[in-house]
């Protein structure tokens, strides 16, 4: 299978360059080729949160003709993401954003969690002895629900140690919450508009939330919110990883049967 | 303009804000105690979370009769012997106020957002008042000179250490106290904060207290309060003035009670030690049932309902902020608030305060950059009792900031080079 990645050119100018290191990797053990993608990865539903609705359709449209060029050129047959937002946007099988508004991809669009998870079967991994926190972006898990995707393929992991983010309404029971309904979010939207504020939310998160519970590393499914855990580490001195979520499973990932 | 505004902006969060450790530890410290509450009077009186979801309906329909409301609150405070004034603006309260209250008075105030959104303490001082905020943790932010940094816990950003030597310094220079507060005896602060004030209450022309709501059916303010500064205030002065926001009328009593108990439940209480509920001036028949007013209470009521901007919230499409019951859960469980405090915001705080700074305060261009301080992550929305969707309404003020100009340039640059991209792949 030829896999296109998209956000290839966004993690190196958020300074998470291992993010794509990570997801070749595991395409190369998945026995894949992969094509990157060297454009805009922010979506059009995201320029629409910064205010900008007017470039939603034009930036729909751009990207849509790029990556049909790409598709054909380099005969892709699948394009996959390590962030949340193209995937809520373009993804036809969870009726992303801009399918809702008559778009579509010329081949289907997954993100790293719903691909491996979609191949769990074949998966093979070594044992990976750490302790982690495991963080869902918001995107990808409040407002797409891919929740059990990312945990299930975890699991497979030998010695793997899965803990979730913890929160005194979660034992409200009337309430019904469950620990990704509650954001804990780093504050990666923040690289786009409050840069200097981010290592500052992002510490204090992992600081209230990561420290107490003892664990190797924080590992978000959200690229910006990796981004922002990895700032926040390196802020607070913490003695702590923060990890995406494709670099976890690409240190514990052999290969596929 | 906006460049400049944000530059302030994000000086100021920064710096006084997300640098210092004490507001971090001050915050830290405040954010836990308030969650485990939290869920000790949810899991005590889970009943709320379903009156919560009622309350929601009280509240959506009351913004959109809220002028209707408005005339039949005032028709039932005018028929309970109080006074009912309509304020367009804040000049417009202000003018009331000063013709009400004069100069030279001695004035005690309880806790009151809306007060703090009209500077009203600083307009009555102005005018040659003495004015004293009485909720202890105004009365803290009215001696540091500062503004409150959060909506119920006004002092919430400031550690017990400084506490300790900022009332030791007023308290000994107006011979309470003559040695130093010991920063471990929060009890000791409390009581001597009690002692300077105790004659406050009871020396005083005019009391001045806000509202959690307000019934339009029997014109009845709700006030909920823990330290017992709200009743003295409200009860021990001859003459009671109120300020209170039009979106916080409800069409009965019974709407009112569901309201104010959903809103002390979700801000982590059990139960308040008081609710106050006051609808007319005091008065008594128990002379040959003669109704005559003033007999312990006060002896005027003065209601002011204050619009100043609501409307044109609500008209404007952002009606959802105008629900809001003002139980500060949203800040003490926003990421940025917990190291930031109020300074994530101007006058009001956290993302749903952009909507209300916006609107009610410092205008649309000032409340952008808080806006944009946002990280839409929805924590707010998912705690709050009446689940206000506060990042659909940023994402909207976003929009409208950038259609008036309001847009900081980190992010107009960015939009900048997704447009050429648009453009350059069309």
């Amino acid at each position: 299978m030829r896999i296109l990645l998209y956000g290839w050119d966004t993690s190196p100018r958020l300074g998470v360059p291992e993010i794509c290191d990570a997801s070749v990797s595991i395409i190369k053990k998945m026995g894949h080729e992969y094509v990157p993608h060297k454009s805009k990865v922010i979506c059009a539903e995201a320029i629409g949160f910064l205010g900008y609705d007017n470039l939603v359709d034009p930036l729909a449209k751009a990207t849509l003709k790029e990556v049909e060029e790409v598709v054909s050129k380099e005969d892709v047959d699948l394009i996959l993401t390590s962030y949340a937002a193209p995937y809520a946007a373009w993804s036809k099988e969870r009726n992303g954003f801009l399918v809702q508004r008559g778009y579509e991809l010329p081949v289907p669009i997954e993100h790293m969690a719903t691909f491996l998870y979609k191949n769990l079967d074949k998966l093979k991994f070594k044992e990976l002895p750490m302790r982690i926190l495991l963080h869902d972006g918001c995107t990808l898990g409040r407002k797409m629900g891919v929740v059990e995707e990312p945990r299930k393929v975890l699991a497979k992991i030998p010695k793997l140690e899965v803990l979730n983010f913890d929160h005194p309404e979660l034992y409200v029971k009337e309430r019904n919450l469950k620990p990704w309904d509650i954001s804990a979010c780093p504050g990666g939207w923040l690289d786009f508009t409050l840069p200097e504020l981010m290592p500052y939310v992002a510490s204090n998160v992992i600081r209230e939330y990561a420290l107490p519970r003892e664990v190797d590393a924080v590992v978000s499914t959200c690229g910006n919110g990796y981004h922002a855990f990895k700032a926040g580490v390196k802020h607070g001195k913490f003695p702590i990883k923060a990890m995406a979520y494709a670099n976890l499973v690409d240190m514990a990932l052999e290969g596929v049967e | 303009m906006i460049d400049e505004v944000y530059r302030e902006y994000v000086n100021r969060i920064v710096e006084y804000g997300a640098k210092s450790e004490k507001v971090r530890i001050a915050l830290s410290r405040a954010i836990k105690a308030f969650e485990n509450n939290r869920r000790n009077a949810l899991s005590m009186f889970p009943h709320s979370i379903e009156l919560a979801k009622e309350v929601r309906k009280i509240k959506e329909y009351s913004i959109e009769h809220m002028d209707e409301l408005i005339k039949k609150a005032c028709e039932s405070i005018e028929r309970n012997h109080g006074h009912c004034y309509y304020a367009k603006s804040k000049e417009e309260a202000l003018e009331i106020f000063k013709k009400l209250v004069g100069s030279g008075k001695l004035i005690v105030k309880s806790k009151s957002l809306t007060s703090e959104e009209i500077d009203l303490r600083g307009f009555l001082e102005e005018l040659g008042n003495e004015v004293y905020e009485t909720d202890l943790g105004e009365f803290i932010v009215q001696l540091m000179g500062t503004r409150p940094t959060h909506i119920l816990a006004p002092a919430i950003n400031v550690p017990r250490e400084d506490v300790a030597k900022l009332l030791s310094k007023f308290m000994k220079e107006h011979g309470i106290i003559t040695e130093d507060l010991d920063e471990r005896d929060i009890p000791k602060m409390v009581e001597t904060v009690r002692k300077f004030l105790r004659d406050k209450f009871f020396n005083a022309d005019i009391g001045i207290n806000g509202a959690n709501a307000l019934a339009a059916d029997t014109g009845t303010m709700f006030i909920i309060e823990n330290e017992g500064n709200a009743r003295l205030s409200i009860g021990a002065p001859p003459v009671q003035i109120a300020i209170v926001g039009v979106e916080k009328i409800v069409p009965t009593i019974e709407d009112a009670f569901k309201v104010t108990e959903v809103t002390w439940r979700y801000a982590n209480y059990t139960v308040p030690a008081y609710v106050n509920l006051i609808s007319g001036p005091s008065k008594t028949g128990d002379i040959e049932k003669v109704i005559t007013y003033g007999a312990h209470g006060p002896k005027e009521l003065h209601v002011i309902l204050l619009d100043n901007g609501r409307t044109r919230m609500r008209d404007s499409g952002y009606q959802e902020a105008l629900y809001c019951l003002r139980c500060g859960t949203c800040l003490y469980e926003c990421p940025v608030y917990a190291v930031t405090a109020g300074y994530f915001g101007q006058q009001y705080m956290g993302g749903i305060g952009a909507i209300w700074d916006a609107f009610t305060t410092v205008g649309l261009e000032k409340a952008s950059p808080i806006a944009y301080t946002c990280v839409r992550c929805g924590k707010c929305k998912v705690m709050c009792p009446l689940n206000i969707d506060i990042p659909a309404m940023i994402s909207k003020l976003r929009n409208d900031a950038r259609k008036e100009g309001y847009v900081p340039k980190i992010v107009r640059d960015f939009a900048k080079e997704i447009e050429e991209f648009a453009k350059e792949v069309q």
